[in-house]
């Protein structure tokens, strides 16, 4: 289960962060007030980690301390060394750092990329670890409730697609309107006259456009988002807002906490290319379980249908018809969600089965070629631990244009009812402390202070 | 609109005490100072404080993973501006023996058994401590674990202390 939660941070964290570091290298983006004081407030001649630095935004924050940066991104690293800062790549799941070096640590907008609670405890402890006792830690992740946009879902892929950025750019006509692309603790890149920044908000998973679109946001579709985006921003606001739609879209990643799962996951190959999935024997599985994490086909119930209702449609047929349906490859093409099929005697197709099952072998020319990105929605049958009707959705990329052109970002994101407040660890690890919310404009965040009180 | 993006500060001030301190040193390097109070625009290397905190995470290696041994294939010296309430504040935090032991492999100037009596204003050896806490960066060397003997690479003045999958396998 630890592979499948490295396996996602590596396409959903590592890579992306890798693949757009690049972009970061001439941005600097200003340090988060809280987190600056927290710095500055640190005695001089302090011992300082940043564990999870990116570029090295916090390195330099206070000169009295010597701050150390850490990151698993090399390129990242790099741009933080070519600042002037001391850092080092390491993993945050097993820190290189002796016991208790460490006045303080920050952590900032990090262990929201882990992707079981599991490791997420297992990053706070080893910071806990390697810090002082009496020592400082504070952490800063993504909250769930936010303000302008409704996670539902605590696991999610938040998007962030330079690619249409530059695009925008040549096609835009304000050269004046200032424009935000990515995430921001990482210091998303500035792109000046990107009017709008993320048409990946076409690629919004509730999306109603019935048009099928490709991956490749096109001019026209662009221009109906841009054109959205514009009527709805104020204009010293607008890329505020822009940026803020940017982040309502995203996406239900799968949850591979513990309590969601009770079997192993089942590896999925990724799709190689159209052609073989024309070509493919498709092979339909009744046997096999609904959900790769839980529940049992056989309990799920219209009632529970009922939650995720656009994305499961009857089949008219048996077991091969549905693959047919017009309308449902459709929605594949783009970044639509993808549907789960039920065969005939109600039996979900889990697995990769049921992924290649969904190819729409007569609509394959609708412009399916390699970009598509499906989506699949499982109930929660009958998981004990999760919410009752949470969806559980598996998501798949194939491995080619549309990696490239859409980064799609993993986040586990925090609840108010945050149960790590008291961590008792064994020997000398034992954290307190509180936490409570700050906002940027568009992104509510939770700040977890905490202490070494052994 | 750009709250979040700040200027670049230039480091005028810097280029000047290097030619100051150290005559023989490479003019065009900027450092990084610490302690000063100024951002720096040059890069900065592993340096022995950092050093002095590494320790091997080699699975079931613990505490007999500390220090690392280093071995380096090139080092520069590297000015920083001297503070003296720094490093008195810096040297309760050391462990000594590991910063002999790197000062060692090195062949840096032979650093103190352990901190004078009275070093709070000692300040030759204050200073002498400086340099070679802050002002020796490794370019390009490994760390090695004394105990399991994996080795880290050092390279452009980065360790890279990541374990391949194998080795992290729970």
């Amino acid at each position: 289960m630890d592979h499948a939660a490295a396996q996602l941070e590596k396409q959903h964290v590592h890579d992306v962060y890798e693949s757009t570091a690049p972009y970061f290298s001439d941005l600097q983006s200003k340090a988060w007030p809280r987190v600056r004081q927290f710095l500055q407030e640190q005695k001089p001649g302090s011992l300082i980690a940043d564990i999870g630095c990116g570029t090295g935004k916090y390195l330099k924050v206070n000169s009295q301390v010597h701050t150390l940066g850490c990151d698993y991104c090399a390129p990242l690293v790099e741009i933080a060394r070519s600042r002037g800062c001391e850092v080092m790549v390491c993993d945050n799941l097993n820190l290189p750092f002796r016991d208790q070096g460490f006045d303080a640590i920050i952590s900032i907008g990090v262990i929201h990329h882990f992707s079981t609670k599991q490791r997420r405890i297992r990053a706070i402890k080893e910071m806990a670890r390697v810090l002082v006792p009496g020592g400082q830690l504070m952490i800063y992740v993504w909250a769930m409730e936010q303000k302008n946009r409704h996670f539902e879902k605590q696991d999610v892929l938040v998007p962030w697609n330079k690619a249409l950025c530059s695009q925008r750019l040549s096609e835009s006509g304000q050269p004046g309107r200032k424009q935000e692309c990515g995430h921001p603790e990482r210091g998303y890149p500035y792109h000046p006259a990107c009017s709008a920044c993320h048409c990946s908000v076409c690629f919004e998973g509730r999306c109603n456009s019935k048009r099928s679109h490709s991956v490749d946001c096109d001019s026209v579709l662009a221009g109906t988002c841009c054109a959205n985006i514009s009527k709805e921003g104020e204009e010293e606001n607008g890329f505020y807002n822009t940026l803020g739609k940017s982040f309502r879209s995203w996406f239900s990643s799968r949850s591979l906490d513990e309590s969601t799962l009770r079997k192993q996951i089942e590896k999925v190959r990724p799709l190689k290319s159209t052609e073989s999935w024309a070509n493919s024997a498709i092979s339909i599985q009744p046997s096999r379980h609904s959900s790769f994490d839980l529940g049992h086909p056989e309990t799920l119930s219209a009632g529970e249908q009922n939650l995720d209702e656009e994305v499961f449609v009857e089949p008219s047929q048996g077991p091969r018809e549905w693959l047919r349906a017009p309308t449902t490859c459709k929605q594949l093409n783009g970044d639509h969600p993808g549907v789960i099929r039920r065969n005939g005697d109600g039996n979900f197709l889990g697995g990769a089965n049921a992924k290649e099952s969904c190819v729409d072998e007569g609509n394959l020319e609708e412009g399916t070629a390699s970009g598509s990105k499906l989506w699949r929605r499982i109930s929660a049958a009958d998981s004990t631990d999760s919410n009752p009707g949470d969806a559980i959705s598996v998501e798949e990329q194939q491995p080619d244009v549309l990696d490239s052109r859409a980064f799609m970002r993993y986040y586990h994101v925090f609840r108010e009812d945050l149960p790590i407040l008291d961590l008792s660890f064994k020997r000398y690890h034992r954290l307190c402390g509180s936490f409570s919310f700050s906002s940027l404009t568009f992104l509510r965040l939770m700040c977890i202070t905490l202490y070494n009180a052994y | 609109m750009e709250w979040h993006l700040q200027p670049r500060k230039k480091d005028s001030k810097v280029s000047n005490r290097i030619e100051r301190d150290s005559p023989g040193n490479d003019v065009e390097r900027d450092h990084s100072p610490s302690g000063s109070g100024f951002a720096g625009a040059g890069s900065v290397d592993m340096r022995l404080l950092t050093h002095n905190l590494l320790s091997s995470h080699v699975r079931g290696v613990g505490p007999r993973g500390f220090p690392l041994r280093l071995q380096a294939t090139e080092v520069r010296i590297n000015p920083v501006e001297f503070n003296p309430d720094f490093i008195v504040r810096m040297i309760p935090k050391v462990e000594w023996a590991a910063l002999l032991e790197a000062a060692d492999h090195l062949h840096l100037i032979q650093v103190p058994k352990e901190p004078i009596q009275g070093y709070e204003h000692n300040e030759e050896f204050l200073r002498k401590m400086h340099h070679v806490l802050l002002e020796v960066e490794v370019l390009e060397g490994t760390l090695q674990c004394p105990e399991s003997g994996r080795v880290f690479p050092i390279s452009r003045g980065i360790p890279n202390m990541l374990l391949s999958d194998e080795e992290t396998e729970t």
